[in-house]
């Protein structure tokens, strides 16, 4: 596990750190500490993470506006700030996890908890996705989401008016942060129920999952029970 | 107030006045009930049958003579047809002279006693009516003659034409005249009390003085105006009086436009006042004739004040419509002096009234606007240490001590306790000693230094003590400072100085090393805003803060003029 920890006050920096090896101990790991936006920024274009510790007041910018640009990756974020009255927020960007400083040894061990376990959700859901275009990061509504495919580990995002857009994470991090009307009917498909008018079954234990404007999705034999319980 | 309605308070008064004027000029009060005599003829000497009308007088002249003889005087006055009347005729007259008065021949009054000389007069009443007998009173001419003496008058004498009238009238509408008159004066005293109150016990602006006095000579004018109706005096001391009025109109002239000069801050107020003084003087000098420097007096005030109200309006100064329509009442006023003066110098007075409350509030607003804004910075400064970023990630450091080495973490504590009672200190003042803002500083940098393992220093360099600073300004700049330092460094040196030079304070706080980039400093921060807004509140107008790059680092500087 990867994990980048950008930190602008020196001693806060070497405390995330040292508290993330010992929580990570058992865990293969790298953890890189930056102390500047710029220096993280650097470090994500040169090495590979999974997780980002962010403190969300850096210095003077905008943070949502690079947050905006962080969630749109690969990675999962997680916010330790002072800025608590700004969680929501963080957590509507689609962060992972919000820490709120100060924070003790623990609260950050349920943030790696939830890193860490592919069935848990984010204290609140997201409201958006982002996903990188060409020069610049744009923010889409959820409730404009029909569904997610996954795709060599990234996920497509579908829109209701009929476009495609590409988000890095792969679905099963992408879910962590979804609210929970967005249900994992099957590997590769993530789908906001509330779009769905029907469940089909065909011969031979063929599962479909109708959509409202008539597109149909597959759905996971082993998922089918837990889809029927929870939804019908 | 808002300026329309002070606008339409104006309009009012404005018709309000040209109306009372125009029906003052057109029905003087004793037009319709008087008949004037005419034809002077006047002798020096006495002669036994001088009073009898058929007495050949037609060798008399007809200039009075100077005061100092015994001498008669005879006029004529025609009486209409009338119908049977019920009330006594009577004759009115104001004459600096003790005498006796015939009517047709027939003594009907006398007044003091004539005499041949100073020691033999008794002096009479300046102004003085009697009643003409009944049985007199028919329709055609009469003559009116009378036997006088002036032994304590003023070389010359000093007269009011005799009048034939209804006596009830004669009497009377003089001294409802009075009453009314003295109504409106003792109005300019009350102002002119209230006035003074509010220049001793409240605000000490010369401008309220200056217009309480003003009020206060208008008031004393009036009531020596209009008090010979009412009171008897022996006739030298009608001279007295108009001595008194000519010095009364003088003080006035003069403090007309000395008010107007401080309501509107006019530069060099003393001095114009010196000059206006001195002219006057020159003027009382110049011309023989009392009156005549008067007027040119009471001229040359009313040209300044003019002149002085326009400079305001031209300015836009609040208040400076309201002072030049009252001087332009005053102006027209003057015309005709025994009433319309006083109405105009109402006017005056009602409209500088206006004026000045209507400043008098929007002081009383900046003054609170003043105590919020005192208070809102006092706020910010509190917030500014209880905002998460400052607390909460000091905080954060201090579990991080506690962890790793209890006894740092003790020194870190007491450290941020020092910070905070310096502040809990200072924050309700406008202005500290300057070693205080240093201490608060150092604090904060103690504080800084723990959480972020750099050494911070606060160096000083020619720091007057005792010299006073708004709160946290410095500290404020210190913080900006910290925030912008993107270096990694070990350590970092802030660095204060002080000079004063002809009057003017001048601060230099380097931060040294730091680098800011544009943008940066082009999007002010609410820090910059703060320290603006303190320099504001305790040296307003009087300050400068320029922030450079320089070789050494970024530095702020503050200046602050007229110390």
């Amino acid at each position: 596990m990867r994990v980048l920890i950008v930190e602008d006050e020196t001693r806060i920096a070497k405390y995330l750190e040292k508290l993330t090896r010992e929580i990570l101990s058992y865990q293969m790991s790298t953890v890189h500490v930056c102390q500047s936006l710029q220096a993280g920024l650097v470090c994500l274009e040169q090495h590979r993470i999974d997780l980002l510790l962010l403190d969300l007041n850096l210095r003077g910018e905008d943070g949502f506006e690079i947050l905006k640009k962080l969630v749109a990756r690969r990675f999962q974020t997680v916010i330790v700030s002072a800025y608590k009255d700004r969680a929501v927020e963080a957590f509507e960007h689609g962060v992972l996890d919000f820490v709120p400083k100060p924070f003790s040894r623990i609260r950050l061990e349920q943030a790696f908890e939830r890193f860490r376990n592919n069935r848990a959700r984010s204290e609140y859901p997201a409201k958006f996705v982002a996903v990188r275009l060409q020069n610049r990061v744009r923010l889409l509504k959820l409730e404009d989401v029909l569904y997610f495919q996954g795709a060599r580990g990234y996920s497509e995002v579908h829109l209701r008016d009929g476009k495609t857009e590409l988000h890095d994470k792969p679905l099963t991090e992408l879910c962590k942060v979804l609210p929970p009307v967005f249900e994992r009917i099957h590997k590769s498909f993530v789908v906001n129920m509330s779009e769905v008018r029907d469940i089909l079954v065909s011969s031979g234990s063929k599962y479909e999952l109708a959509l409202k404007n008539g597109k149909q999705l597959p759905i996971g034999r082993t998922r089918y029970k837990e889809v029927r319980q929870r939804w019908l | 107030m808002t300026n329309s309605k002070s606008r339409i308070i104006q309009s009012i008064s404005v018709v309000l006045f040209a109306g009372l004027v125009v029906y003052l000029h057109l029905a003087n009060p004793l037009q319709d009930a008087v008949i004037e005599a005419s034809g002077l003829r006047v002798k020096v000497g006495d002669g036994k049958n001088w009073a009898w009308p058929d007495m050949d007088d037609s060798e008399w002249q007809n200039e009075v003579p100077s005061a100092d003889t015994l001498f008669w005087l005879r006029t004529t006055v025609v009486l209409p047809a009338a119908a049977q009347r019920f009330e006594p005729l009577g004759v009115s007259m104001s004459i600096s002279a003790s005498y006796e008065i015939y009517w047709d021949g027939h003594l009907i009054g006398q007044n003091g006693r004539v005499g041949n000389s100073a020691a033999e007069e008794i002096h009479g009443s300046y102004s003085r009516a009697f009643i003409i007998p009944d049985t007199l009173a028919t329709a055609g001419p009469h003559q009116i003659a009378m036997r006088l003496s002036s032994f304590d008058g003023v070389n010359t004498l000093s007269m009011g034409w005799p009048t034939v009238g209804n006596f009830l009238i004669l009497t009377r509408r003089p001294v409802v005249l009075a009453a009314f008159m003295h109504l409106l004066a003792g109005a300019f005293l009350m102002i002119a009390i209230y006035y003074l109150f509010i220049y001793f016990i409240n605000d000490r602006r010369q401008a309220f003085l200056l217009f309480a006095l003003l009020c206060l000579v208008f008031f004393a004018l009036m009531l020596i105006e209009f008090s010979r109706f009412y009171i008897d005096y022996p006739y030298p001391f009608q001279f007295i009086r108009l001595g008194i009025i000519i010095l009364l109109t003088a003080t006035a002239s003069l403090l007309l436009p000395v008010f107007l000069m401080y309501r509107f801050s006019v530069l060099q107020k003393l001095r114009s006042t010196l000059a206006l003084l001195a002219a006057f003087i020159l003027f009382a000098l110049l011309f023989d004739n009392a009156d005549h420097s008067a007027m040119a007096i009471v001229f040359l005030s009313f040209a300044t004040a003019l002149g002085v109200s326009l400079r305001a309006l031209r300015q836009r100064q609040p208040g400076s419509s309201e002072a030049f329509l009252g001087v332009v009442a005053c102006l027209i006023g003057l015309g005709y002096f025994g009433v319309t003066i006083f109405l105009g110098f109402a006017f005056l007075v009602v409209f500088t009234l206006l004026s000045l409350s209507i400043q008098i509030r929007k002081d009383s607003q900046a003054h609170e606007e003043a105590l919020l804004r005192s208070a809102r910075l006092e706020v910010q400064l509190l917030k500014s240490r209880i905002r998460p970023h400052f607390l909460l990630n000091t905080l954060t450091s201090l579990i991080t001590w506690v962890e790793e080495s209890p006894k740092v973490a003790v020194a870190f504590i007491e450290t941020l306790a020092r910070e905070f009672e310096i502040l809990n200190e200072i924050s309700d003042q406008q202005e500290i000693p300057v070693e205080q803002e240093i201490a608060l500083c150092r604090a904060h940098l103690d504080v800084m230094s723990l959480r972020q393992e750099v050494r911070y220093h606060l160096e000083c360099d020619g720091i007057a003590a005792g010299d006073q600073v708004p709160p946290a300004i410095f500290h404020t700049l210190i913080e900006n400072g910290l925030t912008h330092n993107q270096i990694n460094c070990d350590e970092m040196v802030f660095r204060l100085s002080f000079t004063q030079q002809n009057g003017r304070k001048t601060y230099r706080l380097l931060a040294a090393g730091l680098v800011r980039n544009g943008t940066d400093h082009a999007r002010e921060g609410t820090g910059m805003k703060y320290v603006k807004a303190r320099l504001q509140e305790c040296y307003p107008d009087r300050w400068q803060m320029q922030p450079r790059p320089t070789p050494a680092g970024w530095e702020t500087q503050i200046t602050i003029e007229g110390t």
